[in-house]
């Protein structure tokens, strides 16, 4: 009984026009306002949230710690804190800002228990064994693949690359380069001041072309 | 510029933050730095590479396993929300039985009092000097009264009556009561001996 009467509490709150104009309504409207919408108690604004931010999360997170059943997991754990903790978000604040920050919190500490479990580490060692001991294809001159499967093999390469910096490097190049986020954005989620960004940013695409140069005509 | 130095704020030209003299001077020597403009060029190319690289698909039942577990999360809610007024009820009780023990403590911490009673010191009465019996005269060759030694019958008689006030003492009422202080008394004396 009680839980019935305290579950129309979270039931969603009607909005003239029909259910299809108002769901155009909230995609038309900026982030802040359907966190406002939201907070008001509309069930569709968090839905309209969820649409906005699965994907670009998701790969995020995927490029992060390079394995993709476990990105849709810590993206799903995203989503669940923002619908817990949506009340504490500080509306003055980006909303982008926030929930990035708790995906990346999540995908950091998803690698931290990564390097304390022996197995995952046994298989990344591996991974790099593997990597560094593969001959080189692109030094054979008898040998030229054919173009599809050149730029199918230069992509993984790339992949490989993005996996091979540090994490805290890892980070930071893909919050600019997939993510597009500013320096200050940046400082922002991972909790870096600005001149510790710029550094590992510079880092990173130093290493990153050390990697990549190679393969690169 | 040397070619460290570009390295070195290569990020912020490529980012566009440099300062205007600044980018002025790297975009000089680019052009003339065949090294510099391969750097730029494979950073360029990788990160185009990068960007095309499809995504990683969400799995089909990820809105519905989203779904779900708010669902459940609202459910969760609900029921720590009637778990706290009982929580509430619970702490109030507590807090109640902390303060009952806390008003009591002084009572339940005192323990019996204790009292010192002196020791009570006595001295053995003095035993008047019993005189030595006069034996009659005997003759020559027998032990005369002067042969005897009066210390040695004096501390014959003595010895036998040394304890009666001792046995006085342990059979009166004052000594039942102070029984234990008794027993020490004797002890002292006999130490005193």
């Amino acid at each position: 009984m009680a839980r019935q009467s305290a579950k129309k509490k979270v039931e969603k709150v009607e909005v003239p026009g029909g259910a299809h104009e108002h769901r155009r309504h909230l995609k038309a409207i900026s982030d802040s306002e359907v966190v406002q919408s939201a907070l008001e108690g509309d069930s569709r604004a968090f839905g309209e949230l969820v649409s906005r931010y699965d994907q670009r999360l998701l790969n995020f997170v995927y490029r992060t710690i390079g394995d993709r059943e476990r990105a849709q997991d810590l993206v799903q754990e995203t989503f669940v804190r923002v619908y817990r903790h949506l009340i504490r978000f500080d509306q003055t604040k980006k909303f982008s800002t926030w929930i990035y920050t708790i995906a990346s919190n999540l995908a950091k500490n998803e690698l931290r228990n990564r390097s304390r479990n022996p197995l995952v580490l046994f298989q990344t060692l591996k991974k790099n064994w593997d990597a560094d001991h593969r001959p080189l294809e692109w030094e054979d001159t008898q040998y030229k693949p054919d173009d599809l499967f050149r730029k199918r093999h230069l992509r993984e390469k790339v992949e490989e690359a993005v996996a091979q910096l540090p994490e805290h490097h890892r980070l930071v190049f893909v919050l600019r380069e997939l993510e597009g986020k500013s320096y200050e954005e940046i400082a922002d989620i991972t909790g870096c001041n600005l001149g510790t960004v710029k550094s590992r940013l510079n880092r990173a695409r130093n290493n990153f072309a050390q990697i990549i140069a190679p393969m690169i005509d | 510029m040397k070619c460290s130095e570009i390295l070195e704020h290569f990020s912020d030209y490529l980012d566009g933050v440099a300062s205007s003299p600044m980018r002025a001077e790297i975009e000089a020597h680019l052009s003339e730095c065949g090294d510099c403009q391969r750097y730029r060029d494979v950073v360029d190319r990788g990160v185009a590479i990068l960007r095309d690289l499809p995504g990683a698909p969400l799995r089909d039942d990820f809105r519905p396993r989203l779904r779900h577990r708010i669902y459940h999360l609202d459910d969760e809610r609900i029921l720590d929300g009637g778990a706290t007024s009982a929580t509430t009820a619970v702490t109030a009780l507590g807090m109640a039985a902390v303060l009952l023990l806390a008003a009591w403590s002084p009572a339940l911490r005192s323990a019996p009092p204790t009292v010192r009673l002196l020791p009570i010191a006595a001295t053995a009465p003095r035993i008047p000097a019993v005189r030595p019996m006069r034996l009659p005269q005997v003759r020559e060759g027998f032990l005369t009264a002067a042969t005897v030694r009066p210390a040695s019958i004096g501390s014959v008689r003595t010895e036998l009556w040394e304890d009666a006030h001792l046995l006085l003492q342990e059979y009166s009422p004052v000594s039942r009561q102070y029984r234990g202080q008794a027993s020490l008394l004797r002890t002292g004396l006999e130490n005193e001996h």
